[in-house]
């Protein structure tokens, strides 16, 4: 799979999330393209944080560079971390995420990856996993900034998307410079 | 005149030494230092402290951080979501310090 490829993957699931920013006429149409609810966005968020933390443990498992294996750690601690804040504002909220298809999409697609990454060894590893985690910082940082925060009504959701989006920002910026480090 | 010129010299030291109270009351009292862990900086991100000072770094973001110092002047300490941690400043010098999760995060006291 050529890099075009793997990224028409992320940015055909960010067409998904973000549908709801486009601006629609028809009001049955509209119905159907709004943007997500709080229920949808919280299992979403919750979805994205996870398959991240499963990526990470197959780094862990797999790769032996110090560069990827502080990386992945570090996706371990953050996104528990964050993942523990949002089922805590869930049992406060007495709410129950809901599955949506962008969750289901998310799961098959890092699937798909994980199945990939299992197959690597050693430097092709190395890159695939470190691609993978810019790509996908950059697809849930534009679906969060741009579709979960502005669609958003309750406003501790809100909150808790907007410190998520500062964390997701520095692992961006991280794995920017972890794709250099290992290129 | 030898008695008067003592008497006077020695008023003089009285008055001296009652005008060190004074300057130990003028002296700078220990200070507490508040810095915020918030939004992957530290703020703010150079202190300027004294000796004797204490620093106290609060964590304000809902991920971990850790306060550690350059040449291992303290042990690092982790700090989650609303832990803080004081460290007192005992001598002059620049102190620099990270986030070991997240290197790109750095802070450092000038102590003078």
């Amino acid at each position: 799979m050529n890099t075009i490829t793997k990224s028409l993957g992320y940015l055909a699931l960010a067409s998904t999330v973000l549908v709801g920013c486009v601006t629609v006429t028809d009001p049955a149409k509209a119905e159907k393209d709004k943007g997500p609810n709080d229920l949808e966005i919280a299992h979403i968020a919750y979805t994205a944080g996870n398959i991240d933390i499963r990526y990470a443990h197959l780094a862990l498992a797999i790769s032996e560079n110090p560069e990827i294996r502080q990386f992945a750690e570090l996706m371990v601690r953050d996104h528990t971390a964050v993942n523990n804040k949002a089922l805590a504002l869930v049992s406060k909220l007495q709410i129950t995420p809901q599955d949506n298809p962008t969750s289901q999409q998310l799961s098959q697609r890092a699937n798909d990856i994980r199945n990939e990454l299992a197959q690597l060894r050693g430097d092709a590893f190395d890159k695939r996993y470190a691609a993978n985690e810019l790509e996908y910082h950059k697809f849930v940082n534009n679906a969060v900034e741009n579709a979960f925060i502005p669609n958003a009504k309750n406003e501790e959701l809100k909150s808790l998307l907007s410190a998520a989006l500062q964390t997701f920002k520095a692992h961006e910026g991280h794995a920017s410079s972890m794709n250099k480090k290992v290129s | 005149m030898f008695r008067t010129l003592m008497i006077t010299v020695l008023s003089l030291v009285v008055i001296g030494e009652a005008g060190a109270p004074w300057e130990l009351a003028t002296a700078s009292p220990p200070r507490l230092h508040l810095i915020e862990i918030q939004a992957f900086r530290f703020m703010p991100q150079q202190t300027i402290v004294a000796p004797g000072d204490r620093i106290r770094w609060v964590n304000r973001d809902i991920v971990p951080h850790t306060v550690t110092a350059e040449g291992g002047v303290w042990l690092p300490r982790i700090l989650s979501e609303g832990e803080s941690w004081e460290f007192a400043v005992e001598a002059g010098g620049f102190y620099a310090y990270f986030c070991e999760f997240h290197p790109h995060m750095k802070g450092w006291l000038e102590a003078h």
